[in-house]
């Protein structure tokens, strides 16, 4: 059952993409964002999309696996766009009884759903690309210049990594324990909330136990191969920006000229 | 197999060690009571003991994970109580322990294998080097890019034993490391550490109930109730049928079958271990009659 | 008791990661009967009592139970589970009671019987393993590791299921408590009449205990048989990762080298008696 889920979904590759510094990369998808969010005209959308869909075919990742990505937020965005759709006060278009659309409101919609499809898409193509583990090392090396003002880099990173590393490890263990309570008559289906809530407790408990165990056991195992956190270590692969970040950065910003350009004249 | 120098240098030297703790009602339990054990350099040493026999905790003063209460532990000469030598000690004394789920931090087998390096800052080229020749020595290279948990039980403790050999430990330290494992993965943990204990001169302590495990080391120390109860080659302590048995232990089924044969009057040799020097002795057996009678 | 036709199960069918764990496994388990059930890991054989405890649907063929076919329409399938009892590996992970007492009546108020019926249940199921009475009101997580994995099994026992498929009950546990456990089934078997299902990779465990052994490997069943047949085929076992225990294998060699030893001895006891007859003889 839990097979299934293809979690933290890193999609091996070698292309422009996949070999970027990962924080050129998680920097770029700030901006992305951010673009997303100051999007004013369709012209800009249209430039969104074709930046987005040329990112894609550069990261050499089949289109179709992309867009599982955002099968999961199909049913949220309908559900943002109908609020948009008929609860945004402007120029009527159409009214039936207590139903009205208005002009603002279907301009509202459809750049609402646009701009969550745009975010999904942006951002998986980030995970898609990036390893966990260059994800989090990533992430430390920009958090370390705030280390002063008392951010723990390292430990956040840490805490990621070992998260990544037990996700697989804790949801096989859940459906083993599901397994078990089922074989020993436990039902989970049947009965109101309350009922299925307390069926849940004979599968929480022994998680929980488990976890406790083996984050025990995971701590004398780092101590025991001289983990003493953040100071003075050293990595297997040390993070170096190279020319094509440079040639990233230089498009993220001619990308960004565009977007402006866009939300002036268009 | 290797013989033991009886002179050899001592690698890790236990006096009078005891420990104990106390449990929520304040009852007091003694796990060890007085161990003196030397372990020498370079030799594959079996400790052998039921579950509750102080096993465990005997392994876990080995690189100052727990602190003599009473008694030393000392490792190539350095005290395990000095807390200022905690690092040295850990890196010289290298640990596995029974689930290797639980002893791999990261989701890539190469970033796992650095990660002891990385703790001890070793420059970057240097880990390099280490993680190859750990991958290598485990017979693990080509899984280097792999996830973990989709690796088996016998792979997965492969690479366990990899992440500490990053350390280039003298000593490494084996809690059960093939209890949840199948025979398969028995069999390669078992060949493992049988190659680096002679390829790469490390020095092996390994904490197990299998007997046929134990009967492949130098020496056995058998514990019980936190006592160390016999000591000797395999040969000489797997004699003890009777007494093993008594402490919850099993003998290797050929052993026992000798030692059966011998009690019933049967003129047998009895120190023997493997399959092979079994079926030889009773053909030789047989044959001396044979030639008695004709 | 058990009749498996043409059963298969496939993971994840249709992706990229498609795995199929079993596949046309045609078997018949008989009322009382004790099986041993053995293959190495990814062998299928845990994949195969899942199945048979009606725990996963199989993606082709059928298993029928007690003479009711699993999850075919109309049948009650938590009904049907009452009466499998199913040990899963290190089956002490899943204890989460206050009190062992509690623990072990989880699956018999499952069941809705009344509070006579689940105390009886209890106690008759925790003699069955041997935990003594005092026990039942401690929390199960103050208790040793063998004791955990009996409350366990008593929690399935608990349930008297007509059919009781333990998969590695001994796995991790030290040779007393790995010996206790498997005694104490071998009881079970002996006095309720149950059919038993036991799981395992060790031969030596399985040796002395099953009336039949099934192989598995690769996902099908590659031999069954009585011990005693099984066990001469010892190369093809340990070309399957398997191994005769060590006991068969001294036999097998001596009468390779002509010794007039009769096959099918595993265990200890028998051998030494076939030796000793031998080697007293020659002595004379």
């Amino acid at each position: 059952m839990f097979k299934d889920i293809t979690l933290g979904q890193f999609f091996p590759g070698n292309s422009f993409i996949h070999r970027l510094d990962p924080r050129t990369k998680i920097l770029c998808i700030i901006v992305y964002i951010a673009i997303i969010f100051c999007i004013k005209t369709f012209a800009g959308y249209g430039l969104l999309a074709v930046f987005t869909v040329a990112c894609i075919l550069i990261s050499k990742i089949p289109f179709s696996f992309v867009l599982k990505g955002v099968k999961p937020i199909l049913f949220f965005a309908a559900l943002t766009a109908v609020f948009n759709l008929f609860l945004t006060d402007g120029k009527v278009l159409w009214s039936w009884k207590f139903l009205k659309i208005t002009y603002e409101g279907a301009n509202l919609a459809v750049f609402m759903v646009l701009r969550l499809f745009f975010l999904v898409l942006g951002t998986s193509l980030l995970t898609l690309t990036t390893s966990p583990i260059a994800l989090t090392d990533g992430i430390e090396r920009l958090l370390s210049p705030f280390k002063k003002i008392g951010v723990p880099a390292h430990e956040l990173a840490m805490m990621m990594t070992i998260a990544l590393r037990f996700v697989p490890t804790l949801l096989e263990e859940t459906e083993k324990i599901i397994k078990a309570q089922t074989a020993r008559g436990a039902d989970f289906e049947s009965g109101n909330l309350i009922s299925r809530a307390k069926a849940m407790i004979p599968i929480l408990i022994p998680l929980f136990i488990s976890a406790f165990r083996r984050a025990d056991d995971l701590a004398v195992a780092m101590e025991c191969r001289c983990y003493r956190g953040g100071e003075n270590r050293t990595r297997l692969y040390t993070l170096k920006m190279g020319v094509k970040d440079f040639v990233c950065w230089i498009i993220i910003i001619l990308f960004t000229a565009g977007i402006v350009v866009t939300n002036m004249f268009f | 197999m290797k013989y033991l120098d009886k002179n050899a240098e001592t690698i890790i030297e236990i006096k009078n060690l005891e420990f104990s703790y106390e449990d929520a009602e304040k009852k007091k339990s003694t796990v060890l009571k007085g161990i003196n054990l030397s372990i020498k350099k370079g030799e594959f040493l079996a400790i052998l003991g039921h579950n509750g026999s102080g096993k465990s905790t005997l392994a876990k003063h080995l690189n100052a994970i727990l602190v003599p209460q009473n008694g030393s532990v000392a490792v190539e000469g350095i005290d395990t109580a000095n807390e200022n030598a905690l690092y040295d000690i850990r890196q010289r004394v290298g640990m596995v322990f029974q689930n290797p789920d639980n002893q791999l931090v990261a989701t890539i087998v190469e970033e796992d294998v650095a990660f002891a390096p990385e703790n001890l800052g070793v420059p970057e080229t240097e880990i390099r080097k280490r993680v190859d020749y750990a991958l290598d020595a485990v017979n693990m290279s080509e899984f280097s890019k792999h996830a973990p948990h989709m690796l088996s039980g016998g792979q997965k403790q492969r690479i366990a034993i990899a992440g500490v050999l990053a350390m280039k430990p003298d000593v490494l330290v084996m809690d059960e490391p093939t209890a949840m494992l199948d025979p398969i993965g028995r069999r390669e943990i078992i060949e493992t550490v049988k190659k680096l204990n002679r390829e790469e001169n490390i020095t092996v302590v390994m904490i197990t109930h299998f007997m046929e495990e134990a009967a492949q080391a130098d020496r056995v120390v058998v514990m019980n109730r936190g006592e160390s109860v016999m000591e000797g080659t395999p040969k000489e302590v797997f004699a003890h049928v009777e007494e093993l048995k008594k402490i919850g232990l099993d003998v290797p089924q050929t052993t026992e079958l000798l030692y059966l044969l011998k009690k019933s009057g049967v003129e047998i040799k009895q120190d023997l271990l493997t399959v092979d020097e079994c079926v030889e002795e009773i053909l030789g057996r047989l044959e001396k009659g044979e030639v008695a009678n004709g | 008791m058990v009749k498996l036709h043409d059963v298969s199960y496939t993971y994840m069918s249709g992706g990229p990661f498609e795995k199929t764990a079993v596949k046309g496994i045609n078997l018949e388990l008989k009322r009382g009967e004790f099986v041993g059930l053995i293959g190495h890991t990814g062998s299928g054989k845990s994949t195969l009592v899942q199945l048979i405890a009606g725990l996963t649907k199989p993606t082709a063929g059928t298993i029928e139970v007690d003479g009711k076919t699993l999850f075919k329409k109309g049948t009650d399938m938590r009904k049907l589970r009452f009466g499998i009892g199913l040990v899963m590996q290190y089956p002490e992970y899943q204890l989460f009671e206050e009190t062992v007492f509690k623990d072990i009546a989880f699956g018999p108020s499952n069941m809705g019987l009344s509070s006579e019926e689940i105390t009886r249940r209890v106690h008759f199921a925790a003699d069955l393993v041997g935990i003594r009475r005092e026990i039942l009101e401690k929390s199960p997580f103050e208790l040793s590791g063998g004791q955990k994995r009996r409350v366990a099994v008593a929690g399935v026992l608990a349930m008297e299921p007509k059919l009781l498929i333990l998969d590695e009950p001994a796995a991790g546990l030290d040779p007393a408590g790995r010996d206790e456990i498997l005694h104490k089934i071998r009881d079970m078997h002996r006095r309720l009449g149950i059919t038993v299902v036991l799981v395992s990779h060790s031969m030596e465990d399985i040796a002395g205990l099953a009336d039949r052994i099934v192989v598995m490997n690769k996902g099908t069943v590659a031999m069954t048989g009585k011990p005693v047949e099984v066990f001469k085929s010892a190369e093809e076992l340990k070309k399957m990762g398997l191994s005769v225990p060590q006991i068969t294998e001294v036999c097998n060699r001596l009468r390779e080298a002509g010794v007039p030893i009769p096959d099918g001895l595993y265990t200890v006891e028998s051998a030494k008696a076939e030796l000793e007859k031998l080697l007293k003889n020659e002595m004379r």
